[in-house]
């Protein structure tokens, strides 16, 4: 039996069906069928979480020309352009109907600022990229690691010494720890004499010198806001992975293939940790899309223009294109990532064929 | 030919006053103040760059329209495209190279303002600056231009011009007509005598003769670059949403900057700029003022930290349509009652010992020709302000407030929240009128309303919130106390203050208009239609210490005023 017991529930809440006896990993033509059926099922889901958060945005009560009309001298008729610009003019349904037709064309409209969505939202999101996908990664490899160990070695001082600091990051206010992280860089680039951490933005702007110098720069600034998010992430996942893996342990078909004999690597790699990744696969999926969608506090407090920051400053301005573009991408990663969480679980558990 | 004398006013698009953009409901009104500082020049070596920390990023680089009329993008466009006057620190003005020299009043009927272009004012294509430029300028800043009509004509040049988005149509709507004499020299003809005329073009003009031409032209043709330069620096990169580098401009013919290069960083959370300054990653920032946040930077080793005085200024306005409020015994009572020292020693002191109380609507303490009125009621006097109340006919009821029959004085005090620093302006204040018999509710409103529209609809009885600019003190006198002014939200109207307001309108010489407005002011100390309170910092200044010749500006020109002494110390590493 499997950690969650015959026909859990996926991440996305779709009871899976377990079949007995070891088979192949999903076939290929079954990976097909299964991504291409969920895809359509995820196409009304996005339509009407878009229709939705449209109609919210745009009647929230706000007046998006605010800060035009605040301004000295900008004349009713430069205003009344941008009203009709922004089709501010036209009913709520209409509007959306405007925007859906241009979203189906690839046509995202033009933020309040006059920008073009489709541009802003592909630079935010390159953004948000680079600085999620390395930490991301790094945070999962870590999590699976100490999460594992601390269950091998449960009540040993590491698992402690884990348990403890798992804790105090994972309760930690985001933006505190990057401060105290910022902190520490500057006094370590006082220590070593040279900038090694950065504390703002993506890149020196307009650096010079070979590719090793431009890199090194790029890592600078990385570091410290990748480790917030490694320490922040990993703390909830390694308990996740701790908590699995004692549960599988413990599992009685774990005691059987000790019990024939197999050596302790195999019943550790191929047995245990195998199933005992299911859980985390499922929360990383669902934590991943969130932080794609905007790690919003480490990308303010670092300077990074990513796509958390847009969603905020698109809300503080009820600049409904770019919040709808904005959603449109996160559900499309929540809709990607759910699906490669479910491919994965065939793979790790080779019991789950099909949806 | 007439001329004014030594002029007194500030440059920019800002003719009229304006709300305090931050006063919006943020911490960024917390603030306060310290004196000026005027850095003597000190000896620089040519080369290197400064990074600055800019808060806001332009979506195009035509500061003068609507979409990008942003205080950080006219940073940068000062540096590249030409304006007429530059305004500095102690609110005179002077021409910038772009002139020949000062502009000169040709005639005063019709109102005839003539100006001259600097003949060695060449954009970076070797095109010179010319008259073509201002008109450029003119026609897509005079509001006469249906900004949603696809195309006009215009009367005077017989030109075809497009739908304009234009910032600010101050000043420009006020002319008759544009002539061009020769391609250096232009004049203008105003409906009416028109003092202020050193604030038109006071915004960087893009170039006309490839803007004309350009494919989206004014509105949208400058937003991936300015194009050419006819400043002291030129676009060297937009490395959108993180930078945007300026390196000098080989055709610029004024005085040679000493930088390299300038870098403005997108860093819009300013609670990041004191770290960035101390890791010298950037090394000028200009944030909002805040107490915290000053302290920080001031701890910092190497940093030159200054919060200087600015042109906005907190008031207590009346409205006058409240029947109690109209009597102007009641309004001295508050007058009386009100301890200005002591929200000026809680409020503005944690930045400096030099704040102090503002006594005048007309000029701020930085101006010369500031004079302190109102002396009655420099001293708090709870005595006076119940017997001004006694001889109105009020009597203090058994809760201790005041009324008249059924009419108790109390009213509504309102500001525009979340504000930390008005909301605690408004508790010493409750507190003191609550000593002269005087209840005050406090009664807040937040986003999407806004000061604007709660002071034209009069939806408030007592009202805090600052006015900002002042950059033509007779435009700003006449928005806000004039009678007819849509600005003047409490609805405050004295003929004779009407008629001071239109004289001092017409009046050219420099001396006489300041002495005519502060004796408007003093008429304002009568009426007492507002209770000035104090002035606001404009910003904190914080500067790595390798640079020198870095001084303050807190007028609408900013501290990058005079960029082009700046540079690294010669001693510097």
């Amino acid at each position: 039996m499997g950690p969650q017991g015959d026909g859990g529930l996926n991440a996305t809440g779709v009871t899976t069906r377990r079949l007995s006896g070891a088979g192949p990993v999903i076939l290929g033509s079954d990976v097909l069928a299964f991504t291409l059926r969920r895809l359509v099922v995820s196409i009304p889901v996005v339509l009407a979480s878009s229709f939705i958060v449209f109609v919210l945005v745009a009647t929230a009560g706000g007046d998006p020309l605010a800060d035009l009309r605040l301004r000295p001298g900008v004349s009713e008729a430069t205003i009344e352009l941008r009203r009709q610009e922004l089709n501010l003019d036209k009913p709520v349904l209409e509007r959306y109907g405007i925007w859906a037709k241009g979203a189906v064309t690839g046509d995202l409209g033009r933020s309040i600022r006059n920008e073009d969505v489709g541009e802003l939202l592909v630079r935010r999101l390159g953004v948000t990229m680079r600085l999620v996908l390395s930490a991301t990664i790094i945070a999962v490899l870590l999590a699976i690691v100490i999460g594992s160990v601390s269950a091998l070695k449960q009540y040993s001082k590491f698992d402690y010494a884990a348990t403890f600091a798992s804790f105090v990051f994972f309760s930690m206010p985001v933006f505190w720890l990057a401060a105290v992280l910022k902190d520490v860089g500057i006094r370590a680039n006082d220590a070593l004499g040279r900038k090694v951490f950065f504390t703002v933005s993506e890149q020196t702007p307009n650096q010079v010198g070979g590719f090793l110098t431009i890199w090194a720069d790029r890592i600078g600034h990385l570091l410290l806001p990748s480790l917030t998010l490694i320490l922040i992430s990993m703390a909830g996942w390694s308990r996740y992975q701790r908590g699995s893996m004692l549960e599988v342990l413990n599992a009685d078909y774990i005691r059987t293939a000790k019990a024939k004999g197999l050596s302790g690597r195999v019943v550790l790699f191929r047995h245990a940790l195998r199933n005992a990744l299911i859980p985390v696969v499922t929360v990383v999926a669902i934590d991943f899309a969130a932080i794609l969608g905007g790690a919003v506090v480490t990308e303010t407090v670092f300077g990074w223009a990513g796509m958390g920051r847009l969603l905020v400053e698109a809300l503080g301005v009820q600049d409904v294109n770019v919040v709808q573009a904005w959603l449109l991408v996160t559900a499309m990663v929540v809709v990607l990532f759910n699906l490669i969480a479910d491919i994965l679980y065939g793979y790790l558990d080779p019991r789950i064929r099909r949806g | 030919m007439v001329r004014g004398s030594r002029r007194k006013a500030l440059i920019g698009s800002l003719l009229v006053l304006s709300l305090v953009a931050a006063a919006c409901g943020s911490d960024d009104d917390e603030g306060g103040t310290t004196a000026t500082s005027v850095g003597e020049a000190e000896e620089v070596k040519d080369g290197g760059t400064i990074s600055y920390a800019a808060e806001q990023e332009p979506t195009g680089f035509n500061n003068l329209t609507s979409k990008d009329n942003l205080l950080e993008l006219r940073h940068v466009m000062r540096h590249i495209w030409p304006y007429a006057y530059l305004a500095k620190p102690d609110f005179s003005v002077e021409p910038t190279p772009t002139l020949a020299g000062e502009a000169e009043v040709t005639s005063q009927s019709p109102f005839t303002v003539q100006w001259k272009i600097n003949p060695k004012a060449v954009w970076s294509d070797d095109v010179p600056v010319s008259s073509d430029d201002f008109e450029w300028n003119y026609l897509s800043c005079n509001g006469k231009v249906d900004p949603g009509e696809p195309t006009a004509v215009d009367e005077d040049s017989g030109e075809t011009i497009s739908g304009l988005d234009c910032a600010s149509t101050s000043g420009l709507d006020q002319v008759t007509k544009f002539t061009k004499a020769d391609p250096k020299t232009f004049s203008m003809e105003f409906e009416a005598p028109y003092v202020e005329y050193e604030g038109l073009f006071g915004d960087p003009m893009p170039p006309a003769h490839i803007g004309k031409t350009l494919p989206g032209g004014w509105n949208t043709g400058f937003d991936a670059s300015p194009l050419l330069s006819a400043g002291p620096y030129q676009l060297k990169e937009w490395d959108k949403g993180a930078s945007i580098t300026l390196e000098r401009n080989p055709k610029w013919w004024g005085p040679k900057p000493h930088l390299d290069t300038i870098v403005f960083r997108q860093l819009p959370d300013p609670s990041g700029h004191p770290t960035a300054l101390d890791n010298d990653e950037v090394q000028i920032i200009y944030p909002q003022p805040q107490v915290d946040l000053f302290d920080k930077v001031r701890q910092l080793d190497g940093v030159h930290a200054e919060a200087n005085f600015g042109p906005a200024w907190e008031h207590l306005d009346f409205n006058f349509k409240n029947p109690l409020l109209a009597v102007k015994e009641v309004r001295q009572a508050v007058a009386y009652g009100l301890d200005r020292d002591r929200y000026v020693d809680t409020l503005m002191k944690p930045f400096s010992d030099k704040a102090s109380r503002l006594d005048s609507r007309v000029f701020v303490s930085n101006q010369a020709e500031y004079e302190a009125h109102g002396e009655e009621y420099a001293t708090r006097s709870v005595e006076k302000a119940t017997a001004a109340l006694k001889k109105a006919g009020f009597a203090k009821g058994a809760d201790g407030i005041y009324a008249k029959g059924a009419d108790k004085l109390s009213f509504r005090l309102r500001v525009l929240s979340p504000n930390p620093l008005r909301e605690q302006l408004q508790e010493l204040i409750k507190d003191d009128l609550k000593e002269v018999g005087i209840d005050i509710r406090i009664d807040n409103f937040s986003a999407p309303d806004s000061i604007g529209k709660i002071g034209s609809t009069g939806d408030f009885d007592l009202f805090i919130f600052a006015w900002i600019g002042t950059p033509f003190e007779i435009s700003g006198t006449q928005q806000i106390f004039a009678s007819d002014s849509d600005s003047n939200f409490g609805k405050y109207a004295n003929k004779k203050v009407d008629a001071a307001i239109k004289k001092v309108s017409s009046t050219l010489d420099e001396a006489d208009r300041a002495a005519e407005l502060n004796k408007i002011d003093e008429m304002l100390w009568e009426d007492l239609p507002n209770i000035p309170l104090f002035q606001k910092p404009a910003g904190l200044l914080a500067y790595s210490t390798k640079y020198a010749n870095i001084t303050d500006n807190t007028t609408s020109e900013g501290f990058f005023w005079d960029s082009s002494s700046w540079g690294l110390k010669a001693t510097a590493g």
